[in-house]
């Protein structure tokens, strides 16, 4: 017999919305109070699984790094590419400094990947290196953690992954374009007030990396729908 | 798709928008670029100063060569009490979380002196403990200076907004007031 998923057990035994959830939510807004399902409810299972999930993947596995690497570096060319970052200094990422002058030893871990300049007429920089974990990692393991564990079907699970990934990868599109196009621009200047704002805010403050998962979070929950039944 | 369910979604993105609008207007104020010897950066050092005070106050307990410098802790080991070393970021997100949440002013504010308490203590015990690893366990110290803590932190304060969120909910259903706005 076909397993049910949890998403269609939740549409059967919910009933469907009548007048009186309606008014409930009319007059709760109105009253500017919290209607009774604003926020999902997380029953212990799903918080205990979302925490050792988190555990599990934000753990200093040996190699972890190293595995991902390479797809951040793909994603930043990617960006560099799309957004002309850098200009004729063409920069790009890679799992190994370019030149001699940078020592892999030199404080890198298996989270450091490299930018360097491919070409262009500017002056010789040695490679950059870039520390993905917080940045990059930290933040998609969190989201993969927090969707995964949440009490809803496979299918909503799926969409809500991608909305969330989708977020999370424009905030380190932003994360990488701003300073690829500070480094390597051809009259160096200092920043707007804008762009300095949107960095400090946006990327750097350390409790944005594990804030901006929890909000791509809501926004695809809140963005989603598991048939008639709302979580 | 209802007009119940409708109607709820709306509710969720725009306490989204709000907690943007909020939240991005609070941390632009703490993060703003202020020029260097400007007023509020003289007032950043003295509240940081006030910080490290406190921190080295609860530190010379077990410690009693501490010194504070300014923002600096120095003794067995040194740490420098930073912008960022405050948790206000963590406080001013929990602040424009509740300010989104539909609820009543008052109910808002005993959350936000409650939650805000609460966070400020726990940092100094953050900042106390990271000035014991950084004497037993160096090794440990940048990760669970910037991976742990933070973490814990957003943790800290995502519970702390659950619990409150739930009291608020909770007080509308007291008795006295209407069931009816909540539940009819």
């Amino acid at each position: 017999m076909p397993k049910r998923d949890r998403g269609a057990r939740a549409r059967a035994s919910a009933p469907a919305s009548t007048w009186r959830q309606r008014r409930a939510v009319e007059v709760a807004l109105a009253a500017d109070r919290a209607p009774l399902e604003l926020l999902p409810r997380l029953p212990p299972r799903s918080i205990a699984l979302c925490l050792g999930l988190a555990i599990l993947l934000l753990a200093p596995w040996p190699g972890y790094g190293r595995l991902f690497g390479p797809p951040f570096c793909a994603f930043g060319n990617a960006v560099i590419v799309v957004v002309g970052a850098g200009g004729d200094s063409a920069p790009r990422f890679s799992t190994r400094p370019r030149d001699s002058t940078a020592t892999p030893d030199a404080g890198a871990t298996d989270w450091t990947v490299w930018l360097a300049a491919r070409s262009g007429d500017g002056p010789s920089r040695p490679s950059l290196p870039l520390e993905t974990r917080i940045l990059g990692y930290t933040p998609l393991a969190l989201s993969l953690a927090l969707t995964l564990s949440f009490a809803v079907s496979w299918r909503r699970k799926l969409r809500m992954l991608g909305i969330g990934l989708a977020l999370l990868l424009m905030r380190l599109a932003i994360a990488i374009a701003l300073p690829v196009s500070r480094a390597f621009s051809p009259h160096p200047a200092a920043p707007g007030p804008v762009s300095e704002l949107v960095w400090y805010v946006l990327i750097d403050l350390p409790a944005m990396s594990y804030v901006a998962p929890l909000f791509a979070w809501w926004i695809a929950f809140a963005a989603t729908r598991d048939g008639s039944a709302e979580s | 798709m209802s007009r119940w369910s409708r109607d709820l979604r709306r509710a969720r993105l725009r306490f989204a928008a709000a907690f943007i609008a909020v939240g991005g207007l609070l941390l632009a104020l703490y993060s703003f670029p202020y020029s260097e010897h400007g007023m509020p950066e003289v007032g950043f050092a003295w509240y940081l100063g006030a910080y490290a005070r406190v921190a080295g106050a609860v530190i010379h307990l077990a410690d009693p060569t501490l010194r504070v410098s300014g923002a600096d802790l120095v003794g067995r080991t040194s740490l420098t009490i930073a912008k960022n070393c405050d948790a206000m970021d963590v406080n001013l997100l929990l602040i424009a979380a509740m300010i989104a949440f539909p609820a009543p002013w008052k109910r808002r504010l005993v959350g936000i002196v409650a939650s805000v308490g609460l966070l400020s203590v726990v940092n100094v015990l953050r900042i106390v403990t990271l000035y014991q690893i950084n004497i037993h366990a160096p090794r440990a110290f940048e990760f669970i200076h910037a991976e742990v803590f933070p973490l814990a932190m957003v943790a800290l304060a995502v519970g702390a907004f659950g619990l409150w969120s739930r009291w608020s909910r909770q007080a509308e259903l007291a008795p006295g007031e209407t069931p009816a706005h909540a539940e009819a």
